[in-house]
């Protein structure tokens, strides 16, 4: 039974990393660029997609899987609000450095989705 | 300037609800719907009902499922949305014929519970060639759960994602894993699906033929189980083979394991399953010897060769019951005998979630 509860934690953290980036405004998880935000909502929105097929649904009940999809939707509601605010690339490091970063958490992100649905 | 000001955080918050509802629609839209226990009831009504009360009050939903109770030799069936001959794939049940095949060929004197593996396979001198026979049976051979290789984890892992049968192994793969292979503590309980496989292909070429081949002459013939088979390859299953459903409620692909077959790749029905559980009651089933208790299984009381022998109301309480549970990618099984009062039950269900607590509570007769 512990088990099962795994991705649930795995989703949870990513969730609340994400909604941290959102609307924390400082701090180490603060998003602080665009592309910061559309990784973390990206990332969040992966693990949900992958959620969907490892949860144990005829155990754990699917209403927990609504609560997960709030959680995006508030994610992506923060996201917008705070896009103005927000430079392109952060500012306190190169911004290729960032675009590096970005690149190749999208990639392992389209990779992993290709594996298990490919 | 005021006006504008005043307007563009109104669109920001505008796009920001619309983006929020989509990312809500979407959502619910892919809103799990894991498949619920089929209501249409055949078999006997009264078991159906009891079935119907027990899955219902245990934490999971299922899809099929599919149930032989014997008692004194008469066997009671009852199915909800399966019958007596709806196929399942048993799983880890097939343990308990490899297992059979082993007490057999002793009776047969092919082989001794301590002919080592290097005996019958081509082990070179690796460490499992040592192994035994009666260890790889009773899970006490140092063998890992799975081969600890790259390609065997990442298959696995992959697999479970996908949906899809992991075992893609052929024979020679196999032994190739196995000589490979670093051993833990021999003396020590640990469940081994590695184990099992390599002991069904020790027996097949113990007695020169394949696995498949040794499981019809020697168990599916003598005990006339008609809808029983291993199938090996997935092009060998018919093109209706029924799936099952993994415990997110994704479809399953049919697993048929390929080497590990002796480990897992057994189809059958209830009513085989019936005639199976009534043949090791009465001792005619070959290699019924397969079912007395041999050594300590860490936890899970004694294990004779693959079956577990426990007393479910703890240690000292009187009532034994010999089981072995199994689990595939999209099914679920569990045969449990209580010999000492002549009752058996299997349970068969068509979604990847124990039905180990529903079997134990059809066998003692309560809800526990």
């Amino acid at each position: 039974m512990i088990a099962l509860l795994y991705p649930v934690i795995i989703v949870a953290v990513f969730a609340a990393l994400t909604l941290t980036a959102v609307f924390v405004p400082r701090g180490a998880f603060a998003a602080k660029g665009r592309i910061d935000i559309v990784v973390s909502v990206l990332n969040f929105a992966a693990i949900l997609v992958l959620a969907r097929v490892l949860i144990a649904w005829t155990v754990l009940p699917p209403v927990v899987w609504l609560l997960f999809v709030a959680a995006l939707a508030a994610a992506v509601v923060g996201a917008v609000l705070r896009w103005n605010s927000l430079p392109l690339v952060r500012t306190t490091r190169p911004a290729v450095r960032s675009w590096i970063y970005a690149g190749i958490n999208v990639a392992v992100v389209v990779a992993v989705l290709v594996l298990v649905f490919g | 300037m005021t006006t504008t000001s005043r307007r563009l955080p109104s669109r920001r918050t505008l796009v920001a609800i619309i983006a929020g509802v989509a990312v809500l629609a979407l959502g619910a839209l892919a809103f799990p719907r894991p498949p619920q226990l089929s209501t249409e009831v055949t078999g006997d009504a009264a078991l159906a009902s009891r079935v119907t009360e027990l899955a219902t009050t245990t934490d999971a939903t299922r899809n099929t499922l599919s149930v032989a109770l014997i008692e004194n030799g008469r066997v009671t069936y009852a199915g909800l949305g399966a019958d007596a001959d709806t196929e399942f794939e048993i799983g880890s049940v097939t343990k308990t014929f490899t297992s059979a095949l082993l007490a057999d060929s002793i009776e047969r004197g092919e082989v001794e519970a301590d002919t080592t593996l290097g005996d019958l396979l081509d082990l070179g001198d690796s460490p499992a060639a040592g192994v035994t026979l009666e260890q790889l049976a009773t899970h006490h051979s140092g063998l890992p759960r799975l081969p600890l290789e790259t390609d065997v984890l990442v298959q696995t892992l992959l697999s479970q994602y996908r949906g899809t049968d992991p075992y893609q192994w052929d024979v020679d793969q196999l032994v190739v894993q196995a000589r490979a292979a670093a051993l833990t503590e021999p003396a020590v309980f640990d469940y081994s699906n590695f184990g099992v496989a390599l002991l069904g292909q020790a027996l097949a070429a113990a007695a020169g033929t394949d696995y498949a081949t040794l499981i019809d002459t020697r168990i599916v013939e003598p005990l006339a189980l008609a809808d029983t088979s291993v199938p090996s390859e997935a092009t060998n299953l018919a093109a209706d083979a029924p799936t099952g459903f993994a415990a997110s409620g994704r479809g399953s692909d049919a697993w048929t394991l390929k080497a590990n077959a002796p480990a897992g790749g057994i189809r059958s029905t209830a009513t085989d399953m019936a005639a199976y559980a009534t043949a090791l009651l009465d001792g005619t089933a070959p290699g019924a010897e397969a079912l007395e208790p041999r050594t300590d299984a860490e936890g899970l009381g004694q294990i004779g060769l693959a079956w577990f022998i426990t007393e479910p109301d703890g240690e000292g309480s009187g009532t034994e019951i010999t089981w072995h549970n199994g689990m595939t990618g999209g099914f679920a099984s569990f045969v449990g005998l209580d010999r000492a009062n002549d009752r058996a039950v299997v349970v068969l269900s068509s979604t990847a979630v124990e039905v180990d607590q529903l079997g134990f509570a059809l066998l003692e007769g309560n809800d526990k």
